[in-house]
């Protein structure tokens, strides 16, 4: 079946923003891993869970197609709105300094230490190194292979480009990892965090309007409308909870 | 199968940290379900509905976490 671009880019594009995000955060524990025990114990652990992830999307991505469209539509829809607004709260709150950057030089060094400079060898199999490369992936995958699977049961036909999407960030952030050796602290986490939240809850809206019953005004054109107004809602959050932030933090001193 | 719950508690923790969110917006759609095929409004002012309702649970959200005590 031929892809409409026209109206699958926007798919594409949240699938590829949202797994990049994903892909980063289990790269810098493969890379913890590989650095510390061995990259072929890495390599094996993140290998087999990518295997696993491949099967369930071809177990589950075709059943989806059996299931009458709009119940897939408030169902998905639903719950990629919950995930995306989750994750658009969490990004306001950052941008606003009232929670923690997620940094991943610290996570990588977390890692590391955890994981020593033990092991059985570069030859032999470690069961703890390949286990926990495995659990990143399988874990960071699943949240992937839940965002192919949502934003891509909106439309006939959109699950390939919403794979195409993650595939493609998949690539980005192997090669990045192949050529730089070192977690990928560059990566501006929360901002991509805060653009696709805007986009899984635009997403999210829309298909559980669809799946209630609404006729969008203007038609698909509603997720550009949805966008703008949650990124608009965003923007203008931020500076009210720094603001608000700040007159609750208890003066130092003196 | 303790791998089976991890991976569960995963899953649910995708969509659901705060509970009282989650719920206000589960709750928004259903009202916004009911006023679509109860009530007398078209179809643009249940749009209208159904997006102010969920950027006012996310305006009250992220305001209420933000004068929480850390």
């Amino acid at each position: 079946m031929a892809i409409d671009w026209v109206h699958a880019w926007p798919t594409a594009l949240a699938a590829f923003l949202a797994s990049i995000v994903e892909f980063v955060e289990a790269l810098t524990i493969v890379l913890a891993v590989g650095a510390t025990r061995g990259w072929r114990n890495a390599l094996a652990g993140a290998a087999g869970a990518l295997a696993v992830l491949l099967a369930i999307v071809l177990l589950f991505g075709p059943l989806l197609t059996r299931i009458p469209l709009r119940d897939v539509q408030l169902v998905v829809g639903g719950l990629l709105l919950l995930f995306g607004m989750r994750w658009l709260s969490k990004a306001i709150l950052r941008s606003a300094g009232v929670i923690a950057l997620h940094d991943e030089d610290e996570a990588y060094g977390k890692q590391a230490a955890a994981l020593g400079t033990g092991g059985g060898g570069r030859l032999r199999w470690d069961a703890v190194a390949v286990t926990t490369a495995f659990k990143i992936t399988m874990l960071e995958g699943l949240e992937v292979v839940f965002i192919v699977v949502a934003v891509g049961a909106g439309g006939a036909g959109l699950l390939v480009p919403a794979s195409l999407g993650a595939l493609g960030a998949l690539i980005v952030v192997v090669a990045l990892g192949v050529a730089l050796h070192r977690p990928l602290s560059m990566v501006p986490e929360n901002t991509l965090k805060f653009t696709v939240g805007v986009l899984l809850s635009a997403f999210g809206a829309f298909w559980v309007g669809e799946g209630i019953g609404l006729d969008w005004p203007g038609g698909d054109w509603a997720v550009a409308a949805l966008t703008a107004g949650f990124l608009g809602l965003s923007v203008l959050a931020v500076p009210t909870c720094r603001r608000r932030a700040a007159a609750l933090r208890p003066l130092p001193n003196l | 199968m303790h791998w089976l719950g991890t991976v569960l508690r995963e899953l649910l923790g995708l969509v659901v940290d705060d509970v009282g969110f989650a719920a206000s917006i589960v709750a928004w759609v259903g009202a916004a379900w009911l006023v679509r095929a109860y009530g007398q409004a078209g179809t643009t002012s249940a749009a209208i509905f159904l997006f102010g309702g969920l950027g006012l649970i996310l305006v009250e959200s992220v305001l209420r976490r933000s004068g929480a005590p850390r």
